[in-house]
């Protein structure tokens, strides 16, 4: 099998404008989060998301296009022969408000795949790509099937570029199913009261071994195995018992041929909704042996960044297996019952090999992805 | 590096267009129109199954298709959960239901039944939910309205071992008010179900690249669309083995 190595990575959140500012803030346990002046909160349930300093929703470029500038520009040049997959839940959603919805013709950059041909296009890549969605777990599985193609053989490189934004039209909704905290969120504390929304971007360059050589490139990490399962009980919550989410663990430690003995952290979902945090206590406590493995949750700095989610914390994941430092939980004051086992609140030393990074979503989706530092 | 030559066994396919929706053995003609169907769950459905009712019309539209599919192969709703795996192709996703739903922030009532709707891989859970199934499932949101890419990925799953059955299609809403310049959108939606295995199929397709697939070994497929053609012209055979 072609191992699969992570080469690059470009990362933008509300904490900063690299993927240094995002560990850095993490482990000194600072907060992105703020009070969003971009639409008027006063009719939801919260006034906080995480947002990007720079982006500007006065411009006629959708906000999803001006964060994938930034994205490129702290990328770099790509060779042109890289296949591309994006991942969005709404991509360029914002593009509705500013349309007029009764008009004849909407813009197509309304359209999802109208990303993935704005980053290929800017990146002059051969490819036009695809998107791939699949709810909060999207970013997830998007590099899990980047990698399952490079192992295969099919391709030797992707580009995976993740991103979502932080809309009136998202808000509303998440504020209509009562899904956001009207305060920043509190990952696996017993106070919760569920999610803060964030916005954020990611991009990760995979290569098989012979690329990564010829292109002169250090590997950053080793993905050594992924899993995707769905639950199949509900479309808007997870299954109690986290069947899907153990599924894909399982899947995952399967491909790396290893057991979740070997796992010692877990960058968990942990979005603060009561029922998301419950689900992965269970999970873990159950999976892994908690008197080993430490667990943390970044959305109570950032938000969730939806689509975006699962990219950033690969990301940040590589970061972590090379300082050997498992960022805390911010947030996370009173534990729920177990996530005092399993969850630290503070900066703890890494040990152990692996990290296990894992996310869920709308649909019951749930994907996991193991990384090794090479 | 040398290319592997993926194959899997066409077993059974579903579909609703403007036309007609079904599967091979189980037609409903429609007088000629230009809108799609309202589907009802009695159509498609054995039983009452009250959330295809509450479903977005884009989401009733997948489901069914699927519905059709899983019929046409013999696959039916168990207690026992199964690891199938879903992958939809799409152009328009869910931008119907968008514009329904911004309507409902503008009036300063965001619904959250129809938000629930606004990410297109919905339907996808739904059909988990209704047939058990717990493989992997996503939505590759494509430019060129061909829906191969769903169909390599497909094919992918099946080589690697992940799933042995996987429905892939395509699913599309009527919507004219997009601009999406020199692509044609088909509305409606058609999914293929693909099995590692089988004892009966509608033939083999294969694929070496994401650019070249081909059906029965030497058919080239250039769109989903095209390969459903294929299919309704050859009677179902019997498994002999194989082909590579």
């Amino acid at each position: 099998m072609n191992p699969v190595y992570i080469t690059k990575t470009a990362v933008i959140t509300p904490m900063g404008p690299d993927l240094e500012s995002l560990y850095t803030g993490l482990i000194n346990k600072k907060s992105g989060i703020s009070k969003i002046t971009r639409f008027d909160t006063s009719r939801y349930t919260s006034p906080f998301a995480g947002l990007i300093a720079g982006l500007d929703h006065t411009k006629r470029l959708s906000l999803i296009f001006q964060l994938s500038d930034m994205m490129i520009e702290q990328l770099g040049p790509i060779e042109n022969d890289t296949f591309l997959i994006s991942a969005s839940t709404k991509a360029g959603i914002d593009m509705l408000e500013k349309n007029n919805i009764k008009s004849k013709m909407l813009s197509k950059d309304l359209l999802l795949s109208s990303l993935t041909g704005y980053i290929a296009l800017k990146l002059r890549l051969k490819n036009k790509g695809i998107n791939i969605n699949s709810a909060c777990a999207s970013s997830t599985i998007a590099v899990a099937k980047a990698a399952s193609l490079i192992q295969m053989g099919v391709v030797d490189s992707v580009l995976v570029c993740c991103m979502d934004i932080v809309s009136e039209f998202v808000f509303s909704g998440f504020s209509a199913l009562g899904a956001m905290s009207d305060e920043p969120a509190r990952p696996f504390d017993k106070n919760r009261k569920g999610l803060t929304l964030g916005e954020g971007a990611a991009a990760i360059l995979l290569m098989n071994k012979e690329k990564a050589k010829a292109s002169d490139i250090a590997p950053l990490a080793e993905i050594t195995g992924w899993g995707i399962a769905n639950d199949a009980t509900h479309l808007t919550a997870p299954d109690k018992n986290g069947s899907g989410l153990k599924l894909a663990i399982e899947k995952a430690c399967k491909k790396a041929k290893i057991s979740t003995d070997d796992i010692y952290a877990v960058n968990s979902h942990g979005t603060g909704t009561k029922y998301n945090d419950s689900m992965e206590i269970n999970v873990i406590l159950s999976m892994f042996n908690p008197n080993k493995v430490i667990a943390n949750s970044i959305k109570g700095s950032i938000g969730h960044t939806l689509g975006a989610a699962g990219g950033i914390e690969i990301a940040l994941c590589t970061k972590i297996l090379q300082e050997k430092m498992m960022p805390g939980t911010f947030g996370f004051l009173d534990p729920e019952k177990g996530a005092e086992q399993i969850i630290c609140p503070d900066a703890r030393p890494l040990t152990g090999d692996y990290i296990l990074t894992i996310n869920s979503g709308f649909g019951g989706t749930n994907a996991a992805i193991i990384l090794k530092k090479p | 590096m040398n290319k592997r030559i993926m194959e899997a066994f066409i077993t059974g396919f579903g579909w609703v267009s403007k036309e007609s929706m079904g599967h091979t053995g189980c037609i409903q003609h429609f007088p000629p129109n230009t809108i799609l169907p309202g589907i009802k769950g009695k159509d498609i459905l054995d039983r009452p199954h009250k959330p295809f009712g509450r479903m977005d019309a884009f989401s009733k539209l997948g489901f069914a298709a699927i519905a059709f599919a899983m019929k046409d192969a013999g696959i039916k709703k168990e207690e026992e959960k199964k690891n199938v795996s879903m992958i939809v192709s799409t152009v328009t996703g869910c931008l119907e239901t968008d514009i329904t739903f911004q309507e409902t922030i503008s009036k300063k009532l965001p619904s959250p039944a129809i938000f629930a709707y606004t990410l297109a891989s919905c339907f996808l859970g739904e059909a988990c939910i209704y047939f058990g199934l717990i493989g992997e499932s996503f939505v590759i949101d494509e430019a060129k309205t061909n829906g191969l890419e769903g169909l390599f990925m497909a094919l992918e799953i099946i080589e690697s071992g992940v799933s042995d059955v996987v429905l892939c299609g395509v699913c599309n809403s009527d919507i004219e008010t997009i601009n999406t310049n020199s692509h044609t959108i088909k509305p409606g939606s058609l999914f293929f179900v693909i099995e590692k295995k089988c004892l009966h199929s509608y033939g083999t397709i294969q694929s070496t690249s994401l650019e070249n697939f081909y059906y029965q070994n030497n058919v080239r497929i250039t769109d989903l669309y095209e390969l459903a053609q294929k299919c309704s012209n050859r009677e179902i055979q019997p498994f002999k083995g194989p082909s590579i």
